[in-house]
């Protein structure tokens, strides 16, 4: 389940990874249009066994289809999805080793917490003795055990939450879709259910396919990242990687925040917080500095950091922020003169 | 704009006060329905209800307002007044199962399947026939039914031997289904659009089958819809004493039918409150039964 951090090439490499063992599922040429739009536009993708993978991207990128494409709630225009080798395409939603977890939990209200978790072991016909155990097990595991009696209308969202994914995870299913599964709910649960979902995920070792809009929770949970634009993808790679190194712009501008320079061969991207600022020209001059002058247009002090809006005398506007250890520059007046700097070893450059 | 605000005017003032005194308010907003309901609706069952226990002089035919248990026992044991009783409530039942039956997929399509447009057309066409007047649509249904009707006409015009339908009380049932079957759909209809597509779609992903998606999901949450649409289909055939004059044959009386010959002939009020009490307290028990299986609960 550990992954590697060097796993920032191309989206897909058939050779290297498609026919590898330890891929789960495979998604190959996957095409859905709707009215007028092409949702999904000829998707290759790889997801390793146990892995937590995410699909990251803006609200119509194609992400929430293609997850709904391998739930089998839509059907494909063109391409495969094979599951350990098996073709998906032709199955129904009931006949697929998949489950999935609801944005708005979708328990159903006339059922007891117990027997909206039951109602997948039951469709499988399962013995009434194995139900029980199993419904009680998943309980547990999302720390509602004394609530299996009460309805979904008597519990908090998160509690709702919980009881959407022990409803998926009790069925033990070969891959787990979770579609933008916190979005409903606030900051610090959030917070709390992403520590969780992710100790469930390894305790289980079932694979997670995420779908999310947000970068920090793709970032901060995921062992890959694909990140969507527009019905394609832009790139593949682990958090940390598609942080620092970004493959696009797309990625470059969707994933944190970063200002992009064309300086002659290289195209840079600069992250804020690898940017430094300087009152004097002379500050960057050692091995692999590069720096130009410019004017400081904002400085916008948020306690941890101050960020810094700063005018180039070639025309453009970086941001950087700073940690506020000294107080240097957050004395600096609006207009003031001062010098960007990066360093070759911690800025990056896109391909050109 | 001063005016209005500062609360000088006269509705101003009004306002205001029922602003402090939220009681009023409430008092205003419910008492006009409570004394209708009151005056002239529970006022009129009790009178009913009353009535029922006085009795006729045989003679002259005079209103006797003396108590008696007379009516009730001979509704109770009179088997002519069971067998009416019984074919009433029989008649009742079958209508409600047949209008469930045929509402259900219709109101299915227009909830779940139907675009905008078509679905705006079919409720138009499923309401439409209630702008029309009860009595032209039953005895349109006579001329269908009857011997030389359109029915049979068409039925031998294909070489089919014709259906002698008219006038029975298979003729009724046709007739009833058809009356009152917008009362079914459309409570049915709001009740399957009410439900979120995303339950069809938990339900197949946790590896239910089409039938386990009906009977576990959408049937249970429907159910306030059939179980509202049940109460008017069930209790306005209970009620009904014209479609089985216009189109059931020599054995189709209702308890309407009793009640209005017994009001109009034969001049027996008394009796007629007695037996109207009939569909009263079946009505009663049927939503006493509905509220025990928790159709309520749901609504």
């Amino acid at each position: 389940m550990k992954m590697t951090a060097q796993g920032a090439g191309i989206g897909i490499d058939d050779e290297a990874t498609g026919a590898a063992e330890g891929v789960l599922l495979s998604i190959r040429g996957l095409s859905k249009g709707f009215k007028g739009m092409q949702a999904v536009k000829d998707l290759d993708l790889d997801i390793r066994r146990g892995e937590f993978f995410t699909m990251l991207g803006p609200s119509g990128s194609g992400k929430t289809t293609t997850l709904r494409l391998i739930a089998g709630f839509e059907r494909p225009d063109a391409g495969t999805i094979t599951l350990d080798g098996q073709d998906l395409s032709r199955r129904a939603p009931f006949e697929r080793d998949v489950n999935t977890v609801f944005q708005d939990y979708a328990l159903f209200p006339h059922m007891s917490v117990a027997e909206n978790i039951a109602y997948g072991l039951k469709a499988k016909k399962l013995p009434k003795d194995e139900v029980a155990t199993r419904v009680a097990e998943a309980l547990r595991m999302v720390q509602l055990g004394a609530q299996g009696e009460r309805r979904p209308d008597q519990l908090s969202g998160g509690q709702r939450q919980r009881v959407g994914l022990a409803r998926a995870i009790v069925n033990r299913p070969r891959l787990l879709l979770l579609d933008e599964p916190l979005g409903a709910l606030d900051l610090k649960l959030r917070q709390d259910m992403q520590m969780e979902l992710k100790q469930i995920q390894e305790s289980l070792g079932i694979t997670f396919l995420y779908v999310t809009h947000d970068q920090e929770e793709a970032l901060s949970m995921s062992d890959r990242v694909a990140v969507f634009n527009d019905g394609r993808i832009e790139q593949v790679a682990a958090p940390a990687d598609l942080y620092e190194r970004p493959e696009t712009e797309f990625v470059a501008g969707f994933v944190g925040t970063s200002s992009i320079l064309d300086r002659g061969e290289r195209r840079w991207v600069l992250r804020p917080e690898k940017l430094h600022l300087s009152h004097s020209s002379g500050t960057f001059t050692g091995e692999g500095w590069h720096s130009e002058s410019g004017v400081l247009a904002e400085s916008v002090y948020a306690g941890i950091f101050t960020r810094h809006i700063i005018r180039l005398d070639r025309g453009e506007t970086v941001v950087a922020v700073e940690q506020n250890r000294r107080r240097y520059i957050a004395n600096a007046r609006r207009g003031a003169q001062v010098w960007v700097g990066w360093h070759d070893g911690e800025a990056y450059a896109l391909k050109r | 704009m001063a005016h209005a605000v500062s609360g000088t005017g006269r509705a101003g003032r009004l306002g205001s006060l029922l602003w402090r005194r939220p009681g009023l308010s409430l008092a205003g907003l419910v008492l006009p329905p409570v004394a209708w309901m009151g005056l002239i609706y529970i006022a009129a069952l009790a009178v009913l209800f009353i009535a029922a226990f006085w009795s006729v002089d045989d003679f002259t035919g005079e209103i006797v307002r003396n108590w008696t248990f007379a009516n009730f026992q001979e509704v109770a044991t009179s088997p002519i007044y069971q067998k009416i009783a019984l074919r009433t409530v029989a008649m009742a039942a079958l209508v409600t199962l047949t209008d469930a039956i045929l509402a259900f997929p219709m109101a299915y399509f227009m909830a779940r399947i139907a675009g905008p447009r078509l679905r705006l057309a079919l409720i138009t066409a499923v309401v439409l026939p209630l702008w029309s007047s009860y009595l032209a649509r039953v005895y349109a249904w006579r001329l269908i039914l009857a011997h030389d009707g359109v029915l049979n006409w068409a039925l031998r015009g294909l070489g089919l031997p014709g259906a002698e339908i008219g006038y029975t009380n298979t003729a009724m049932w046709i007739v009833f289904s058809y009356i009152w079957l917008p009362f079914m759909i459309m409570p049915v209809y709001a009740a399957l659009e009410r439900i979120p597509a995303n339950y069809f779609e938990a339900s197949q992903d946790l590896g239910g089958r089409g039938m386990r998606t009906f009977l576990k999901v959408v049937l249970p949450l429907s159910m306030p819809g059939l179980v509202a649409g049940s109460i008017f289909t069930f209790s306005l055939t209970l009620g009904d004493y014209i479609t089985p004059v216009l189109v059931g044959g020599p054995g189709s009386d209702f308890i309407g039918n009793v009640v209005y010959a017994n009001v109009g002939v034969a001049n027996n009020i008394p009796f007629a409150a007695a037996y109207a009490t009939v569909p009263l307290v079946l009505m009663a028990v049927y939503l006493w039964l509905a509220r025990r299986v928790g159709a309520f609960d749901v609504m």
